[in-house]
């Protein structure tokens, strides 16, 4: 008869009296563990139990020992295993410097369950996970605008428009104002370019190639490119 | 990316009825069209407009068609655009010099609608189609674009950012939003792209946003907004 294993996560701790409460906490949600004291012993079971996911206790006294730990694991075995960061520390500086040497994420202690149900859940799943997590609230009347920016690079510029590449995936048909220091080459200006994508594409790389068109209305914008590829040709 | 039309078309001829009539053959063939009246205005209006394709007469007081192509040769800009000569000269000497400075096509005046629309068309499928290619990674120039989306819902772990992008997971955002404030969390907070986005009923994507390294008491703040909410 086979049964599903449950979850199972590793963790790094060096205070049992945090570790005990971590693996009661993790039990409750339905996930099984193991604590380990020292970074070494960490990246070694890691490597043999490839766990669902990792908890790594950033102590406050030794956060320099705990960023190693997380350097080592990005370095040894790559962006594969799941780090979440826990520790006493709310610092902005420590959270941005965890996630900047490829934490996942990042819990503040004391540990609530609730977060911790709805952080985990990303990664694996249990009855008890998903009974324990907190569910979305729809936001009173239509919602809020939120702005934002994202990067990609550009592969190919001719005269109707640009191939880019991005890990991002953008919709056929949608507008984007790119803007970009080559741009500024082209035009003379750093005012945005509006694109529109003709065709995106998934690449063998995992990111995605997209094709976008300069406005073919806006013979300002095109008379500007062709005159700087003549000039670069 | 593919050609289209609307390609521009310059045409350079001191006669007037000359200029009306190739005008209108190739407006009717679907190209946007320039005219100048001499080959002085030609070089300064194909130098700022960067036409596709020029259409050229050679007899034409001061500088000459000739005079033109042999400043076109000379300069990096135009030496790329083709010239279609259109003239009344039907000598072979004309023929050979035109030709020998570069001229891609010559058709002797009068002209038949067909002729001309049909070189132009052909001239404007053999150009040499300028592109510069980034192949190299590291030289690919970073562009950044603007995305205006709208939060949909929230809890203490995150949000449901809906946008016309789905971003890659692990992706840091700074975004910037009303919402903030209305959850009492106005310190800033680092944002995280959770998991892979799902097409939402609207057509965009429902992209989930992790809020990381929130301290318990900022937790227990956003959680009593939300409770007002329900």
């Amino acid at each position: 008869m086979s049964s599903v294993a449950s979850p199972f996560a590793l963790v790094v701790e060096d205070d049992e009296m945090q570790s005990r409460l971590i693996a009661a906490v993790l039990r409750k949600l339905g996930i099984t563990s193991e604590i380990v004291t020292t970074g070494r012993e960490f990246i070694q079971r890691l490597k043999e139990t490839k766990p669902s996911f990792c908890l790594v206790d950033l102590n406050i006294e030794k956060l320099g020992v705990g960023f190693t730990v997380i350097e080592a694991v990005r370095k040894v075995l790559g962006s594969g295993p799941t780090l979440i960061v826990v520790s006493g520390n709310s610092d902005t500086t420590a959270i941005a410097h965890a996630l900047e040497l490829g934490a996942n994420d990042y819990l503040v202690k004391p540990i609530d369950r609730e977060m911790l149900a709805s952080k985990v859940v990303q990664y694996v799943s249990t009855p008890q996970l998903l009974d324990a997590r907190s569910s979305l609230v729809p936001l009173p009347g239509d919602g809020l605008q939120a702005v934002f920016e994202l990067e990609l690079a550009i592969r190919q510029i001719d005269e109707f428009g640009v191939k880019l590449k991005s890990p991002h995936f953008l919709l056929k048909g949608s507008i984007v104002q790119l803007s970009s220091p080559v741009f500024l080459d082209i035009f003379g200006n750093d005012e945005p370019v509006a694109l529109t994508v003709m065709a995106t594409s998934a690449q063998a790389d995992g990111l995605c190639g997209i094709e976008a068109e300069f406005d073919r209305n806006n013979e300002k914008v095109l008379v500007a490119v062709r005159k700087w590829l003549a000039k670069l040709s | 990316m593919a050609k289209g039309k609307g390609e521009r078309i310059l045409i350079i001829d001191d006669d007037n009825a000359s200029r009306l009539i190739a005008r209108k053959m190739l407006e009717q063939a679907g190209y946007s069209v320039l005219e100048c009246e001499s080959a002085e205005q030609g070089l300064t209006t194909a130098l700022e407009e960067a036409p596709h394709l020029i259409v050229l007469d050679l007899v034409m007081p001061g500088k000459s068609g000739f005079d033109f192509l042999e400043e076109r040769r000379q300069s990096p800009q135009l030496s790329d655009i083709p010239v279609l000569v259109l003239s009344g000269n039907d000598d072979q000497q004309s023929i050979y010099r035109a030709r020998s400075l570069g001229a891609s096509e010559y058709v002797t005046k009068p002209v038949v609608a067909l002729t001309i629309t049909q070189k132009a068309r052909k001239l404007l499928h053999d150009r040499r189609f300028a592109v510069l290619d980034f192949e190299d990674e590291d030289s690919m120039p970073v562009a950044r674009f603007r995305v205006i989306g709208m939060v949909r819902s929230v809890n203490e772990a995150g949000f449901l950012l809906e946008a016309p992008v789905k971003i890659a997971t692990g992706t840091g955002v700074a975004v910037e939003s009303g919402l903030f404030e209305r959850i009492g969390c106005t310190d800033g907070v680092f944002l995280k792209i959770a998991g892979p986005a799902k097409l939402g009923a609207k057509g965009q994507y429902l992209n989930e946003v992790g809020m990381v390294g929130l301290a318990p008491k900022a937790i227990e703040k956003i959680r009593s907004v939300i409770r007002g909410w329900k």
